[in-house]
């Protein structure tokens, strides 16, 4: 288990949802390498604990873009988020494409970021990452069972323990439920 | 016997509706609204996928950073969940934190990270919590208390809401 101190940020992302979805977008296209790189490993390892690093950079390099937000776009960014919050239930972003186009602007003339156009987020993505793949693990499950059956004494007991491919739902004959 | 003077006029003809709207009119008029109906269902269908569409690529674009932040916190809330077992079973003999009495869990693991289940990550806390985690207990409107909330008695309360 990590110890607390890989737990701990510095900053955390403290955005609500409206005005997350209102600069996700290109919070993610400025943070994209790290993005990149902290999704392949953790798809990798499927291990939460090996990609606490690049975990900690993705959230910093997300701080430091809104902290250059808030210098230049604070304005925008709020009448965006508003209307997002205001505009339906389920928080959809097209009601507000008019404060979306403003933002844009804005981001592009301060940040230098253009927005990417509708599904650049559902498209596979692709990334050479420096950190070699990581090797299947494969046991052998035979060479451990036969190690465990040979130290058995030669008139111990098998127990019918295993389960049958296809079995019957009610089985009067015996004791287990199916 | 009929009446004096006979039955009175009947008009026993054939008659033929009124024509309002000559068929010449009437059928392209109801293909220009059925097209028109259909192209329209289209467009509507095409916009509501769209509006969807955009909902869920924003909401992948959120995705990596709500992970990080989802990592951190759930190994917290592991090791905390570790602490108080190992407090817990401090004096009972041949226990192992996160085994049963030394078997593990699962037989083909190794070293592999595997997510314990839900009865096992609120196995500390109050059953209620775990409940509206999974089953969505709550008042299913809205999750805050009611004005009623207090008029229900202590002992019904927790089972109620």
């Amino acid at each position: 288990m990590p110890s607390d101190e890989d737990l701990t940020v510095p900053q955390e992302i403290t955005l609500s949802t409206p005005w997350f979805k209102a600069v996700a977008a290109y919070m993610n296209k400025a943070c994209e390498e790290e993005i990149k790189e902290f999704m392949l490993l953790r798809a990798e390892y499927q291990d939460p604990r090996k990609t606490l690093k690049e975990g900690a950079a993705v959230t910093a390099c997300g701080v430091k873009f809104l902290q250059g937000l808030k210098k230049s776009c604070q304005a925008e960014t709020k009448k965006f988020a508003n209307c997002i919050d205001h505009g339906s239930k389920e928080l959809f972003i097209s009601k507000c494409h008019k404060e979306q186009s403003f933002l844009d602007k804005c981001v592009e003339e301060h940040l230098g970021l253009e927005r990417p156009e509708l599904g650049y987020f559902s498209k596979l993505h692709v990334h050479e990452s420096a950190v070699p793949k990581p090797v299947a693990v494969e046991r052998d499950y035979k060479a451990e069972a036969a190690k465990i059956l040979k130290e058995l004494p030669p008139d111990y007991h098998l127990k019918r323990e295993y389960k049958k491919f296809q079995e019957w739902r009610i089985n009067p004959f015996s004791d287990s439920m199916t | 016997m009929p009446p004096p003077g006979g039955y009175r006029k009947f008009n026993w003809a054939r008659t033929y509706p009124k024509v309002l709207v000559q068929p010449f009119v009437a059928l392209p008029a109801t293909t220009a609204l059925i097209l028109v109906g259909y192209w329209q269902g289209r467009q509507t269908l095409r916009r509501i996928q769209t509006e969807r569409f955009e909902d869920h690529d924003i909401q992948n674009a959120m995705q990596p950073f709500l992970l990080a932040e989802r990592d951190r916190e759930w190994l917290k809330v592991l090791k905390r969940n570790r602490d108080y077992e190992n407090e817990l079973m401090k004096d009972v003999p041949g226990w192992k934190t996160g085994t049963w009495y030394g078997e593990p869990v699962y037989f083909t693991l190794g070293d592999k990270w595997w997510d314990p289940i839900g009865m096992e990550v609120y196995a500390h806390s109050p059953s209620k919590i775990r409940k509206d985690e999974y089953m969505w207990q709550h008042h299913s409107e809205y999750a805050a208390p009611k004005f009623y909330d207090k008029w229900i008695p202590e002992i019904i309360r927790p089972y109620i809401w």
